[in-house]
């Protein structure tokens, strides 16, 4: 539970609230590479953390993120002319660079310098493993860049994908904190009949959580189905919204390790970047859109959403699934969309499996008013984290020994209380 | 005492909370607090079924205020632990909760 005040902070992501700063502190991921393959092609309107900004790749193949509004009259950049080397506004034809450069202002005298005093908002960018990433804070202080190992894998082993959330970004991050609801929500039984799989059997693992300077890992402990072993699924959580999933660690799935990124679209929508991958063989795409239910339109919108009811189906609710929703990801995505636009917490009440969803809320709350107050993050950005050496785990391990034990955690990266 | 982990709790009787108090003493880690602070929100819990229930009873008013001032006890407690790691005044709400809680 958290009161109304702290709900706020951790809820609010526009420009000028703790979080907003706090959140634009970091390198994010914006949108799919795919979305403004061409040069030189159509501009794509997106937003991020409340604000309305423009993606386009210019005719030489460079990219630009700047604010969708002309800062001439306030036209939408977006309907503008995208060649030779920058985007023209469609209303007087000024025209502006990846970098927010004013290039020309064809409506004003031939002697004007008001273009040279004219600069578009515009963000660095980085394309990486199909996506391109964002840096939307203080020029001064641009953060290390995540290099988590996955983003290195050759084209076919990693796989991103982008479904629009219809929720705050807060929410979202926790539905994948949360272990003990893999056993119930995404059950491929009907509650009644036998479980299938280990974590439906045991619905209660004991939740412990570990910080650390770039977030937290956290375990869920369950008995192994042999005596006198412990089975462990260790997840982290980088801030300010990344989750590393572990793989499912008996072999069920294909391509099964992935990461997310929750990046607020607004206060009420959520941008969910899924990556999978796999170092062992190419990631079976068409399999990963079956299984996770990642039915997209144009706008990423699922087709399975909350004004058609996830077209749950009830009839399979009393054969083959507990959710009777197809994919896993629109399951979690029902679950967090039906918590309402913002969760209200001051009115849930959490239990003992909630743990690291208390962690990371006050981790997120205490860092958004550490930058407030000081103008410093706590630990993510003042150290150097080996990004690289960040990975869930699924172990199995002799009851008489932990899972911090069986996967140590970096002394580099250990949080001092 | 084992601080390392979440305790159950199954009411708010003068002795939970005392125990409550006596492992937020022993509390040092960021783990240690949210242990703590689940443990508390399991107090605020049971207090809003019991604020509900004496509404809907319509308990009479001084015994709705005392739940209520207890339950502002217990929100803070638990918000001085979420936020700040601060044990000292987190105790010192306990206390004043279980000197409550005696009448």
């Amino acid at each position: 539970m958290l009161s109304r005040e702290d709900n706020d902070v951790l809820t609010q992501v526009g420009k000028g609230t703790p979080n907003g700063e706090m959140i634009r502190q970091f390198w994010i991921p914006a949108m799919l590479a795919s979305e403004i393959s061409e040069p030189g092609g159509k501009p794509v309107r997106l937003r991020l953390l409340g604000e309305d900004l423009v993606a386009f790749r210019d005719s030489d193949g460079k990219i630009g993120l700047l604010e969708e509004q002309c800062p001439h009259r306030r036209a939408s950049l977006a309907l503008g002319d995208n060649s030779e080397g920058g985007l023209r506004c469609l209303y007087h034809g000024w025209k502006f660079g990846v970098d927010g450069r004013c290039m020309d202002t064809p409506t004003e005298p031939e002697d004007s310098k008001l273009c040279s005093r004219i600069k578009a908002v515009a963000y660095p960018v980085r394309e990486v493993a199909g996506v391109i990433w964002t840096y939307m804070g203080d020029p001064a202080k641009i953060p290390q860049f995540p290099d988590f190992d996955f983003l290195s894998y050759p084209a076919e082993k990693v796989a991103a994908f982008k479904v629009l959330e219809d929720c705050n970004y807060a929410q979202a991050v926790e539905g994948t904190i949360d272990s003990a609801h893999a056993g119930v929500l995404h059950r491929e039984q009907p509650w009644a009949a036998p479980a299938k799989y280990e974590h439906e059997r045991d619905l209660r693992p004991k939740i412990e959580v570990e910080y650390t300077l770039y977030g937290l890992r956290y375990a869920g402990v369950r008995n192994f189905r042999e005596e006198g072993k412990l089975h462990a699924r260790v997840t982290e959580v980088i801030l300010p919204f990344f989750t590393l999933i572990p793989p499912d660690g008996f072999g069920v799935r294909k391509n099964r390790r992935m990461a997310n990124a929750f990046v607020p679209r607004d206060d009420v929508s959520t941008w969910h970047i899924q990556w999978f991958f796999d170092e062992t063989q190419p990631v079976d795409i068409e399999y990963r859109i079956q299984e996770g239910g990642h039915w997209v339109d144009e706008n990423f919108r699922k087709e399975l959403n909350i004004d058609n009811w996830y077209n749950q189906d009830r009839e399979a609710m009393k054969t083959s699934s507990m959710s009777g929703i197809k994919g896993i990801l629109t399951q979690d995505h029902a679950v967090s969309e039906t918590q309402g636009r913002i969760l209200d917490r001051t009115k849930e009440h959490l239990g003992t499996s909630d743990v690291a969803v208390v962690a990371w809320r006050r981790q997120m709350i205490r860092a958004a008013r550490t930058y407030a107050e000081t103008g410093e993050l706590p630990g993510v950005l003042t150290n150097t984290i080996p990004w690289n050496r960040i990975h869930a785990s699924t172990v199995i391990f002799p009851n008489d020994r932990t899972w911090k034990e069986e996967v140590p955690l970096n002394a580099d990266v250990a949080l001092k209380a | 005492m084992d601080v390392n982990d979440i305790h159950s709790i199954e009411d708010y009787s003068p002795q939970t909370l005392r125990d409550l108090i006596g492992r937020v003493e022993r509390s040092s880690t960021f783990e240690h607090m949210i242990y703590r602070e689940s443990e508390l929100d399991e107090v605020w819990r049971l207090l809003d079924g019991d604020i509900l229930s004496a509404e809907r009873r319509g308990s009479n008013a001084p015994e709705l205020k005392n739940l209520v001032a207890l339950r502002k006890l217990i929100v803070d407690a638990h918000d001085f632990i979420g936020n700040d790691s601060n044990t000292v005044d987190a105790r010192d709400r306990l206390l004043q909760a279980v000197e409550r809680v005696q009448g």
